[in-house]
């Protein structure tokens, strides 16, 4: 049983996210800011959080902020904005998708980003290889750098590709498509690209 | 005229008549100021355009004087005369607003008004206090006004911010309504579009995906010509479809590229494939672009698949939009289907 707490300002989503949850994952609490936010995570400690990228009272960031470490985070957004995304992510969040999402795409998300994978929409997939392109080869640091390898990952999740449909794809095994995975998300938090940098200061979330 | 005079002064019409009675029966400035004031005076219609006309009647009226010498009048008369057109000039300028008319002769205009006003002065002083004693006096009227405005420089500055702020003020309820007018145009069309077709979740549907698209283009994604970018056009591509189609596209797009004619070519076959995806397979459609050393377009559905020898002759979209326009353009296409979907490759080298 995965234990969820889903913040969003909207009643209305929330409502609808909790409707949709399957049998496994199981909704211990709710938030509408970032101060309800943090206060319900501490008390319920859950195994994911559901952060709507956009909270009145500070924002999604504030929130990373505080509980950063002991919680996995599922950024939720409408927007496609490449700053909101980079930012959360690079603030910890272990995946991002976007609200018009079906149940199941979330269940599964949920499910991936509990066990710790990471969970990439194609379109993150695209800012992921927008970001490390280019001015990529001058640098030395592995960090600024895709592997020839994650670079065919990335490549097949922005084409609409399933991780199964990718590892088929590859000759690879699920779990090598997810170890890559985690490899991209943990260079996207720590690497000092610029186009990085530039996008998560973008709207000075 | 006086009229005109009258409306722009803010004085009752006749008092001005009045005025200009008065001075005609002093020594006939009032006559000349009368001629010279309807030369200067815009017409109407805010022609501004006939420095010619002013010029004449400035010399008309100079010449006026000089007909009539030693007049005791004059020699208060011409300077006063001179004042008058000259402040006249600069007021015909300026708006009631208090802003300069934005004409090309604004400038030399203000020039010409205040150098007849400064020479009026000055001759008004000379013929009391003689030349001499006119430069000194002259002279404390320039410290005077200097130190009259260090005294009001707060105000001044006041009233400067002020304007400032007015004018953001004005900036900002421009954005608002332009953001109105934007909410309106499209949210508010399209909720009272759904209202009506309530009964369709088909079309429901299709509204609201197309909705959304309009306004997340316009918040985030400011510019972009469907006719000269690649992300542009294929985003369009996409958007046109979705609202034909009760389809979802995904577009994602690394890099981007200015669309030349080999480009609209490729744009042209990812179209047709987006199409053929939306028609025969439905669901959920992925887009993909990647500008590099070659340009790929992959294009993703999730339907039941076929297999392209199968298809019949007479249906040209396949072999003829795709292939044929990639070939021309020194391209490639590829196509792969299974029971599971079925992907288009658009392969473009950059340079031919």
């Amino acid at each position: 049983m995965i234990r969820l707490v889903i913040v969003d300002d909207h009643e209305m989503v929330r409502a609808g996210i909790r409707g949709g949850l399957p049998d496994d994952i199981e909704e211990v609490g709710e938030a509408a800011d970032v101060a309800g936010a943090v206060q319900t995570i501490a008390r319920t400690d859950p195994d994911v959080v559901l952060l709507d990228v956009h909270l009145p009272g500070g924002n999604a960031q504030e929130v990373l902020r505080q509980c950063h470490g002991s919680y996995r985070f599922l950024a939720l957004s409408v927007s496609d904005a490449a700053e909101d995304v980079i930012a959360v992510v690079r603030l910890g969040a272990r995946g991002y998708v976007t609200k018009d999402i079906t149940a199941d795409e979330l269940a599964d998300a949920i499910r991936k980003v509990a066990v710790g994978d990471a969970v990439f929409s194609p379109r993150l997939a695209g800012f992921v290889l927008d970001a490390f392109t280019g001015s990529a080869a001058a640098s030395d640091d592995e960090l600024d750098r895709l592997t020839a390898r994650e670079r065919d990952v990335m490549r097949l999740i922005a084409r609409g590709y399933t991780y199964r449909e990718t590892a088929e794809e590859l000759f690879l095994s699920v779990k090598t498509v997810e170890t890559h995975m985690s490899a991209v998300l943990r260079k996207l938090q720590l690497s000092n690209r610029r186009e990085l940098a530039r996008w998560a200061q973008g709207r000075g979330l | 005229m006086a009229a005109g005079l009258a409306e722009h002064l803010g004085w009752p019409v006749a008092a001005v008549r009045a005025l200009f009675v008065i001075l005609a029966v002093f020594g006939g400035i009032g006559v000349v100021a009368y001629a010279a004031y309807w030369a200067v005076l815009p017409p109407r219609e805010e022609d501004n355009s006939d420095t010619a006309r002013l010029l004449a009647f400035a010399a008309l009226v100079i010449g006026g004087f000089l007909l009539i010498p030693g007049d005791p009048w004059m020699r208060i008369g011409l300077p006063l005369a001179v004042m008058a057109i000259g402040a006249t000039v600069v007021w015909t300028r300026v708006r009631p607003s208090g802003r300069l008319r934005p004409d090309g002769m604004q400038w030399s205009a203000l020039l010409l008004g205040l150098l007849l006003v400064v020479l009026g002065v000055f001759a008004l002083a000379a013929t009391g206090l003689g030349l001499r004693s006119v430069l000194s006096v002259a002279a404390v009227a320039i410290l005077l006004l200097v130190g009259v405005t260090l005294i009001a420089m707060p105000w001044i500055a006041g009233l400067y911010r002020e304007l400032t702020e007015e004018r953001q003020e004005r900036v900002r309820s421009q954005t608002r309504a332009e953001l109105a007018t934007q909410v309106h145009d499209s949210v508010l069309q399209t909720l009272t579009l759904i209202r009506r077709h309530a009964d369709d979740p088909d079309r429901v549907v299709r509204l609201a995906r197309a909705e959304e698209r309009h306004l997340r283009s316009w918040l985030y994604e400011p510019g972009g010509d469907p006719d000269q970018a690649l992300t542009a056009a294929l985003q369009n591509l996409a958007a046109r479809v979705e609202e034909d189609y009760p389809v979802a596209i995904e577009t994602v797009c690394v890099g981007d590229l200015a669309l030349d004619e080999r480009g609209r070519a490729l744009v042209a076959a990812t179209g047709e494939a987006i199409l053929n995806a939306a028609k025969h397979a439905g669901g959920p459609i992925s887009v993909y672009a990647e500008v590099d050393d070659d340009i790929r377009v992959y294009v993703r559905d999730r339907g039941a698949g076929f297999s392209p020898e199968q298809v019949p002759a007479d249906r040209h979209g396949i072999t003829e939009s795709m292939r044929g326009r990639m070939q021309r353009a020194g391209g490639t296409c590829e196509i792969r289907s299974d029971d599971r979907g079925t992907e288009v490759t658009l392969t473009l080298p950059r340079s031919s």
